[in-house]
């Protein structure tokens, strides 16, 4: 194998030999340390190989031994350089291609980030930009364990964070804490009540630290004390003479009612495609960019469609090369009033939705008067919803002198 | 006096050393030059003597000074006018 490279980049001819004493001259060859291959006999002539630089010494040899030559194939590189000696523009753009290339495959072409969930993928492209990581810049200057260090530094709730290059890419993995630290961390000091958060009647109320302000079936309004962060020491004459600062921490569900309105506009407007579509291109090379686009848009009323795609090689060789895709869909607007049954499902899957939305929030829903009213405009759904609901927001305690505390009953 | 002092005898006395690998291919060593060379028989000159390779589409591999390849079928390997 590695002989026949060196061969064919050192170029060989196949020749024809015949004459008046063909073994003579292949004797003296060998003996000049001519080499010679692939010798067959066809009868009343020779064909044999020999390498260009042996070729122009066979010439005395020839005279000697009477024979002649003729050469039948060329092979090898340096027939090829010559045969496409006029493609020298093809070869330097082949060479300049592979260059590029090469070049390309130092940097970073790609940032991805996988794994976060409240610290947006934005929030950490930009904090990257800050500490000068981009897309372009040398791979030898990242720094993977700086970069796991700098994000697990600055992003509290990142608990592990794993930089990787692949081919091109920068791969960013974080694993992000589930329970809300900020929480559980925040020592508080001082003494916190729980007020209401809504007006409404308080079905169960289950006290843990604290003094509590009301009791079950009483009525309370939005802001009210509930319970309270101070909690009254008396002395053997039952005076208050201090009290004693905690965090109010108390289980609070109230029965409350929540207005519900919602309207919908019977005219709309419908979008009906014609099928026209005009595209339009952009090469973005780094910073800058190519627009290709063939004339203007002619329509009077469209939606414009932007796909972004960037250029790469196999799975994670990304170039910077970016194309943009632009498309001018036409439609024609037609005016439409939705029908009864129409409006009707619509309220419903709103209010149902609705509805979900507040269960997820933990809400119980146990009746609701919502109506659903039809007009020639417009469809109005509206009522009320009675739930229960945990409640209790805690905030700094205040001045609880002269309010009075729920007495309470000895168990 | 030279297989008393063990030296290889293809040296010394510029012997050709015939290599066969079962019957097809045969490397010749030690060889002055070819005398004949057709697809049925191949003659080599020698320093002691002649060998004649007899076969069918025998083929020379390849062709240095002192080294030579030949591959085809094999049938017969002659010497001749030992000296």
């Amino acid at each position: 194998m590695f002989v026949k490279i060196v061969k064919s980049t050192r170029g060989y001819v196949k020749l024809k030999l015949y004459g008046y004493s063909p073994e003579r001259f292949m004797n003296l060859c060998s003996n000049h340390e001519i080499f010679l291959w692939g010798v067959e006999n066809h009868g009343d002539y020779y064909t044999l190989y020999v390498s260009i630089h042996d070729f122009f010494k066979l010439k005395p040899m020839v005279k000697k031994t009477q024979t002649k030559i003729a050469v039948l194939e060329r092979k090898g590189l340096p027939f090829f350089v010559y045969k496409y000696r006029k493609r020298k523009l093809f070869a330097i753009g082949l060479i300049t291609c592979l260059f590029l290339l090469y070049s390309f495959s130092f940097f970073i072409w790609d940032i991805t980030v996988e794994g976060n969930y409240t610290v947006t993928t934005d929030v950490l492209m930009d904090y990257l930009e800050e500490e000068d990581i981009r897309t372009g810049m040398l791979k030898r200057e990242v720094s993977c364990e700086n970069i796991e260090k700098m994000i697990r530094q600055k992003y509290n709730n990142i608990t592990w964070a794993s930089v990787k290059i692949q081919g091109t890419r920068l791969m960013i993995g974080v694993k992000e804490n589930i329970v809300d630290i900020q929480g559980e961390d925040k020592a508080k000091q001082g003494a916190y009540d729980l007020i209401a958060e809504k007006d409404g009647v308080i079905i169960q109320m289950i006290t843990r630290s604290g003094t509590p302000f009301v009791g079950i079936q009483s009525e309370v309004k939005a802001g009210d004390l509930l319970v309270s962060g101070q909690i009254p020491v008396k002395n053997d004459g039952g005076e208050v003479f201090a009290y004693q600062q905690v965090e109010a921490d108390a289980d609070i569900i109230i029965e409350t009612t929540y207005p519900y309105e919602d309207r919908i506009e019977r005219k709309y407007e419908e979008k009906k495609y014609t099928g026209n579509v005009k595209k339009a291109y952009r090469l973005n090379i780094g910073k800058k960019s190519i627009r290709f686009l063939l004339g203007k848009v002619k329509y009077e009323h469209y939606d414009v469609l932007e796909t972004d795609k960037q250029v790469k090689l196999g799975n994670s060789f990304y170039l910077p090369l970016w194309i943009e895709k632009t498309e001018y869909r036409e439609y024609e607007p037609e005016n439409k009033i939705y029908t009864k049954e129409q409006c009707n499902k619509m309220a419903k899957e709103r209010f149902y939705r609705y509805c979900k939305t507040l269960e997820e929030k933990g809400v119980q829903i146990l009746e609701n008067n919502v109506k659903i009213e039809l007009s020639k405009s417009f469809c109005m759904t509206k009522g009320e919803l009675k739930v229960q609901e945990k409640t209790g927001k805690s905030v700094p305690s205040g001045e609880v002198e002269g309010k009075m505390p729920l007495q309470e009953e000895e168990t | 006096m030279i297989e008393s002092l063990q030296l290889p005898k293809d040296l010394m006395l510029g012997m050709p050393i015939v290599t066969v690998t079962g019957f097809h291919e045969a490397y010749i060593e030690n060889y002055k030059g070819i005398l004949e060379y057709s697809e049925e028989m191949i003659l080599l000159q020698t320093k002691t003597c002649q060998i004649e390779i007899q076969g069918e589409k025998l083929h020379i591999m390849y062709y240095t000074n002192d080294e030579m390849k030949v591959e085809g079928m094999i049938s017969s390997i002659q010497y001749f006018n030992y000296s």
